[in-house]
């Protein structure tokens, strides 16, 4: 597969109209009455999404090493946790509460109390947009986003993220984001981007994630190391509807053992790899890969 | 002029970790991005952050650091008209 294939397309699904209906029913009812809609809705969702079907099933029978019918089992477990925290999402976006416990809050409560940017590199795992949204930021937070899902979601999300002081930063095909995170980092703000996912092109950095090799976009990473600054990665994990786990984890304090900026990309993404590995050790369903991560 | 151009493509060979290439094997006039010496928007950030760091040059917005990394030919008259360090 080539790393055109393997690219993100940009855009998340779902319809505006849906958000909107979503919305409205979690004004009058709790997730768990809206939970078996998802539980017809994957069975659907399995059949028709080959990539995401192949994708999960191969993580849990190739990367998780358990057999068929575990394998078979945990992929419709996985597209279940997968519905949930999508639907919990909107509860919070309705307003409905969650109780978050998180781990290591003094790190986030020290870089966002002290001067100076920081770096979130967020991953495909747990929860993620729902810990930017139930996290209290004294530092404005700059996030950078598919320009298709701006486009398509933005409406529902625009007043959530103005009210959490959350701005967004658009990909965009001459590249010239890399600036506006830049900016955003050298004035003191939180920048906030994927790294485990493919959108900046050919550059990629190797790693070994799980015991087999997988590829990352350079980008994040380079950005990073280049600005100097302190890397965490946050992992919000669900327990269930009620009840989460914030994991905060420190990647670098902005200084590296490496000489040049390369192999300091390469030092720290081994160093998130790692805190991936870590947490699905805990959570393996909260993987949210539904494509052929390990494969190209 | 010669001479701070030659100080810029020592200092991008550097940051970018060029190591297969010497000064002489960046055309002044040609572009450094694409088609040119195939830099990308990741390598533009560092020579961006060396502008900063050596110089003392912030640009104020992209489409003015656009005309700036076009070329080194560019970069230099930029830098030299610019430059606070």
């Amino acid at each position: 597969m080539s790393m055109q294939n393997r690219a993100w397309s940009g855009k998340s699904e779902g319809t505006t109209w849906m958000h909107r209906c979503l919305l409205k029913i979690f004004r009058l009812m709790p997730p768990p009455f809206v939970y078996p809609i998802v539980y017809c809705w994957i069975i659907v969702s399995i059949i028709i999404q080959k990539s995401g079907r192949r994708g999960i099933y191969h993580y849990w029978k190739d990367i998780q090493k358990h057999n068929t019918f575990s394998s078979v089992k945990n992929l419709y477990l996985s597209y279940l946790e997968f519905g949930k925290s999508v639907l919990d999402r909107f509860a919070v976006w309705a307003g409905r509460h969650i109780d978050i416990k998180i781990v290591n809050s003094e790190i986030l409560d020290n870089l966002t109390c002290k001067p100076g940017g920081f770096i979130i590199l967020n991953s495909h795992i747990g929860n993620q947009e729902l810990a930017g949204y139930t996290i209290k930021m004294t530092k404005e937070a700059y996030v950078l986003t598919f320009t298709g899902d701006a486009k398509t979601i933005n409406e529902n999300r625009n007043s959530k993220f103005e009210e959490m002081g959350l701005h967004i930063i658009p990909v965009k095909e001459d590249g010239s984001h890399i600036f506006e995170m830049h900016n955003a980092v050298i004035g003191g703000n939180i920048l906030s981007v994927h790294g485990d996912r493919m959108f900046y092109g050919d550059r990629q950095l190797k790693a070994s994630l799980l015991g087999r090799e997988a590829s990352f976009p350079e980008g994040p990473f380079r950005v990073a190391v280049a600005e100097q600054v302190p890397v965490i990665t946050l992992f919000m994990m669900r327990k269930n509807y009620r009840e989460y786990t914030l994991y905060v984890c420190q990647l670098s304090d902005g200084t590296y053992k490496s000489s040049n900026h390369k192999e300091q990309a390469k030092e720290l993404l081994d160093i998130y790899t790692k805190n991936i590995e870590h947490i699905l050790d805990k959570y393996p369903k909260q993987w949210f890969h539904f494509y052929e991560f390990w494969k190209q | 002029m010669e001479e701070l151009k030659l100080q810029l493509k020592k200092q991008i060979i550097s940051a970018l970790n060029l190591l297969d290439m010497t000064p002489d094997d960046i055309d002044n006039s040609a572009p450094l991005f694409n088609e040119g010496l195939g830099l990308d928007s990741i390598d533009a950030l560092e020579i961006v952050m060396i502008l900063d760091k050596n110089y003392g040059i912030k640009f104020a917005d992209k489409e003015q650091s656009k005309l700036a990394l076009k070329s080194i030919d560019s970069l230099a008259e930029y830098v030299s008209a610019h430059r606070t360090k």
